[in-house]
């Protein structure tokens, strides 16, 4: 906690303003000024999110970036230090080389930092409920924490809220959620995955707590995201919500969206775990009122066989988190870019989950995450059976005479159905499944897939070995 | 009040206009009026046709026009001259009558509601004339003065020149209000929308840098009916200088001649080609052409992303459907059976025929959606890098505002402090100086003129030459840092380097063109 502070940890500004670039400053000269945050001489490290090498608003909105840095340099903030964990595996050069984002940062005066490079930027060990969690020493060091995030909607969480930024404070190793069931326990039922990725959250944020946070939402992506899809809609509310406490930040932000503290499930356990203020007759709200503020906005789906996909049936069993949320990238991936690759496959089948029901037909069945594959081994389609006679003299007598019908049973082959494509992983992941879809159907049958598998290619480094999945 | 050239030749109109019904074959009447603000003559009876067949579908499609000449001041009565057209065909303006100007009262104030300004006129012109007007329009003084200062230079003007001076009329008027039509038709609307969101770019400067694009041409273009296909030819002469003399010709064409539309022959285009003495013949029917131009003028302005799809979807299924929407002649080589076939035999697939007006669209819009973003700045450097000297470089800055998949703003960037700071800078430079002013800019394109030439060139001019060697060309173009350039480099431009031009140019033929053809 930043001792000099000028504020009660519990105050929260609601900005609105159509015009973006007041929203950053006069939430700060309403939360008291950026002295109350930021002090001279101070390493400053801004938290951005480095989704994928996309557009607006998949990562961050620069123009917002660009005020919080000149506030800093204003402050006579030492440095200013920019930096992320990207999502899937990605190099934050890879991205910062697609969005260019290096030269101009650092003619705002600010630094982005690989963190990737462990040698350059060097991790520290943490023990936190007996797992070790390793975290750049840059932004332990570092004197202030900023986390700027853009908001938009969230296949798990609704909204991705300022608390799942901060979960990319550390490499994805870390953030990779094993599969461990417990004694007794339904993992599926439970949604371990769920509450694990929530624990670990949690834990991240506890690590280094925020002393500023921002939630944008001058514009907000609904309908599917938070990447940019076919159903999504860039909307502009012209809103920042920014305070001290992520939680309570987080908590009014999903207030805004008519989302209460009993709707969401990580603030609940942030909540059960005191990490944050989550009453709210304890916040104290700055600017706009919450009541005044009537924003509707269009959740992305929450049951993936709602996704109407061209020639698809999507047969989901029981499902965890885990294979939710790659499956709706990937499913929302295909009708966004693979609209004439749809067209020529004429018929396909997604199953994911434990048990998922049988295919109608046995033609390109995707199964889905170690669970689909799992539990559908000895399934119907798995096999086609194939009935043959190769007795001519029978076939003859059954043209020649019109009443004649053969004794014989015809003979039934079995044979293992090749058109079947598996994705493994607990949970799979994106850009792997679309290799595996797309080594599958060959360039012939999708022209799209086969443009935009090379176009991933460009910035997706494979790993080398496969990654096996979690224990079973 | 009006320009005495202006004056007459309308009367001229009127009077053949009114004369229409009484002939029994109107066609035959031999006489030459001016296109009304341009200096280009054409047979009276094509211009009545032209009004006959324009008017209903994009000005009003009801009869009795009244013109209400305005003063720009605030007076007692700002009315100047009333005139009533009685028409009795929509659009076909055949008598006037002019009114006196106290008939109505009008305040400068009363302009802000002209629905009610038209209903009062309505009803007053109705209980003294007795004739119901479906529709006003309202010339302000100034737009008069400008009207007469252009048609009093028309004679001296070139085809160019004049093209110049008309978008500046066009512009200023719509840009100042000094003319509108109430109810106001869409075609107007969607101009005046058009002309809003180019913020001050002047659609002159746009013309003249197209214009410089095509060299030599000389086409024929046929805009095709049963009732009264029209002839538009089009020559422009001198390659070297880029504002060379364009000559504009409109006829009626005489279809059962060339047997346009004989089911049982086929049209005889080699006859056609020497008496009309042109190199290319374009045949267009009308009325999908003129339907695709209605729905476009019914498109709000900025266009919703939807929408832009949906249009350029239509534009594309107009392409695709050669041989029964248009045609051309020398016909395309693309269309030759063998030729495809043979280039098939190397895995490309180039048919137009089998565009895929579907799917292009999607395939591009969700391109740029993803690696440029729903919100964007997006800066186009225009440079012209003449083959001779490298030293001599002008540039032109267009900066794009996109917001949720759609071009919200144009800004054109003339700043001589500005563009001293970035001369001959690379473009991440560029694209960090700017952004100081004019928000972060998402990515910044360089296009010389001479890829723009190229393009137009192989996709318009010599569209009937295109063949993979050409669309090669264009890719290696784009490779070419010296005549596309694109900071930051996005994956799909990284793509297009990294790939060799001739599987580059498959893949994206897989896309573009729909498979089974054979």
């Amino acid at each position: 906690m930043n001792e000099n502070s000028k504020i009660n940890s519990t105050e929260v500004a609601i900005i609105k303003s159509t015009i973006s670039n007041k929203l950053i400053t006069t939430g700060i000269e309403k939360l008291g000024g950026i002295s109350a945050f930021i002090e001279k001489g101070d390493q400053v490290f801004i938290k951005i999110d480095l989704r994928a090498p996309y557009g607006f608003p998949v990562n961050v909105n620069f123009d917002s970036l660009r005020d919080i840095i000149s506030l800093c340099k204003i402050t006579g903030a030492k440095q200013i230090l920019i930096g992320d964990f990207p999502s899937n595996g990605m190099k934050t050069q890879s991205i910062a080389n697609i969005l260019g984002i290096q030269s101009y940062l650092e003619n705002l005066g600010a630094e982005l930092l690989f963190l990737e490079d462990s040698n350059i930027y060097p991790l520290t060990d943490l023990e936190i409920k007996d797992k070790i969690i390793k975290i750049p020493e840059i932004i332990l060091e570092s004197d202030k924490l900023i986390i700027l995030n853009q908001v938009s909607v969230d296949p798990l969480f609704k909204i991705t809220l300022s608390l799942l930024n901060s979960y990319s404070l550390v490499p994805n190793k870390y953030q990779r959620i094993e599969k461990l069931v417990r004694s007794g326990k339904d993992y599926l039922l439970l949604d371990q995955y769920k509450q694990d990725l929530i624990s670990n959250i949690l834990d991240i944020y506890s690590i280094k707590k925020p002393d500023l946070v921002i939630n944008d939402m001058s514009y907000f992506l609904e309908g599917a995201g938070p990447f940019v899809y076919r159903d999504s809609n860039l909307i502009s509310p012209g809103l920042s919500i920014m305070g001290r406490d992520a939680v309570a930040v987080d908590l009014i932000t999903l207030k805004l969206i008519d989302i209460d503290l009993l709707s969401s499930d990580i603030l609940l356990e942030a909540k059960n775990r005191k990490l944050g203020v989550t009453d709210m007759s304890n916040i104290t709200i700055i600017g706009e009122s919450v009541d005044n503020i009537n924003l509707k906005v269009n959740f992305s789906i929450y049951r993936l066989d709602d996704i109407n996909i061209k020639n698809t049936t999507i047969k989901a069993g029981r499902i965890c988190s885990g294979c939710f949320k790659e499956a709706y990238h990937l499913l929302n991936f295909i009708i966004t870019h693979m609209p004439k690759d749809l067209k020529y496959i004429k018929k396909q089948h997604f199953l994911m989950g434990e048990n998922p029901p049988e295919p109608e037909s046995s033609d390109h069945i995707i199964v889905f995450g170690e669970c689909a594959i799992n539990s559908t081994k000895d399934r119907k389609f798995r096999k086609i059976r194939s009935s043959f006679d190769r007795n001519y003299i029978e076939s003859v007598k059954g043209k020649i005479k019109k009443d004649y019908k053969s004794q014989k049973i015809p003979k039934v082959k079995e044979k293992v159905n090749k058109s079947i494509i598996e994705i493994p992983g607990c949970p799979p992941n994106l850009y792997e499944s679309i290799i595996s879809i797309h080594k599958y159907y060959g360039k012939s049958l999708t022209p799209n897939l086969t443009f935009y598998n090379n176009l991933i290619k460009t910035y997706y480094e494979q790993p080398s070995k496969p990654k096996k999945s979690a224990s079973d | 009040m009006i320009n005495d050239s202006f004056k007459e030749n309308w009367l001229k109109i009127l009077r053949f206009n009114s004369n229409v019904p009484l002939v029994e074959n109107p066609k035959e009447l031999k006489e030459l009026v001016r296109i009304p603000f341009t200096p280009i003559e054409i047979e009276a009876f094509l211009l009545y046709h032209l009004f006959d067949l324009l008017y209903p579908r994009f000005v009003n499609d009801q009869q009795n026009i009244l013109d209400m000449i305005v003063s720009d001041f605030d007076l007692d009565n700002i009315v100047f001259g009333l005139y009533l057209y009685e028409t009795t065909k929509p659009g076909i303006h055949s008598a006037v009558k002019k009114l006196p100007k106290d008939t109505i009262v009008v305040k400068k104030e009363d302009l802000d509601n002209r629905e009610e300004l038209f209903n009062t006129l309505q009803a007053i012109i109705l209980k003294e004339q007795g004739i119901k007007i479906s529709c006003m329009k309202i010339i302000r003084k100034r737009g008069i003065d400008l009207i007469n200062s252009h048609c009093q230079k028309l004679n001296k003007l070139t085809t160019y020149e004049f093209v110049i001076s008309i978008l500046n009329l066009i512009q200023i008027s719509l840009e100042n209000d000094l003319f509108s039509i109430h109810p106001e038709p869409n075609f107007l609307r969607f101009y005046k929308n058009c002309i809003a969101s180019l913020n001050g770019i002047s659609l002159s400067k746009i013309f003249a840098y197209f214009g410089s694009f095509f060299t030599v041409f000389n086409t024929l273009l046929i805009l095709n009916s049963r009732r009264l296909p029209i002839a538009l030819k089009l020559i422009k002469k001198n390659e070297k200088s880029s504002n060379s003399e364009i000559d504009i010709k409109l006829t009626l064409f005489d279809g059962e001649k060339y047997k346009l539309n004989s089911k049982s022959h086929e049209t005889d285009f080699k006859l056609i080609q020497s008496d009309f003495k042109v190199d290319k013949i374009v045949i267009l029917n009308q009325n999908p052409f003129l339907l695709f131009f209605s729905e476009l003028f019914e498109t709000e302005i900025p266009a919703d992303k939807e929408k832009l799809k949906l249009l350029f979807q239509k534009a594309l299924y107009g392409i695709r459907s050669y041989d029964l929407n248009w045609n051309m002649f020398p016909k395309p080589n693309i269309n030759n059976f063998v030729l495809r076939f043979l280039i098939r035999l190397f895995g490309i697939n180039l048919n137009l025929k089998k565009l895929s007006h579907w799917a292009i669209p999607d395939f591009l819009f969700d391109l740029g959606a993803t690696y440029i973003g729903l919100n964007a700045n997006l800066l186009l450097v225009l440079t012209d890098k003449s083959k001779n000297s490298s030293k001599h470089t002008s540039t032109e800055l267009i900066l794009f505002r996109i917001e949720n998949g759609s071009i919200t703003k144009l800004e054109y960037i003339n700043n001589p402090e500005l563009l001293i700071k970035i001369k001959l800078k690379p473009l991440e430079s560029v694209r960090i100086v700017l952004s100081e002013k004019f928000g972060f800019i998402s990515t910044v394109l360089l296009v010389d003129k001479h890829l723009i030439k190229t393009i137009l060139n192989t996709f318009l001019i010599n569209f009937h030459r295109i063949s993979i060697f050409s669309l090669l060309k264009i890719i290696k173009l784009l490779k070419n840092p010296r005549y596309f350039q694109l900071y930051p480099e996005i994956p799909p431009y990284t793509l297009l380097k990294k790939k060799r031009s001739i599987c580059f140019l498959k893949d994206l033929m897989s896309i573009v063109i729909d498979k089974h053809d054979f």
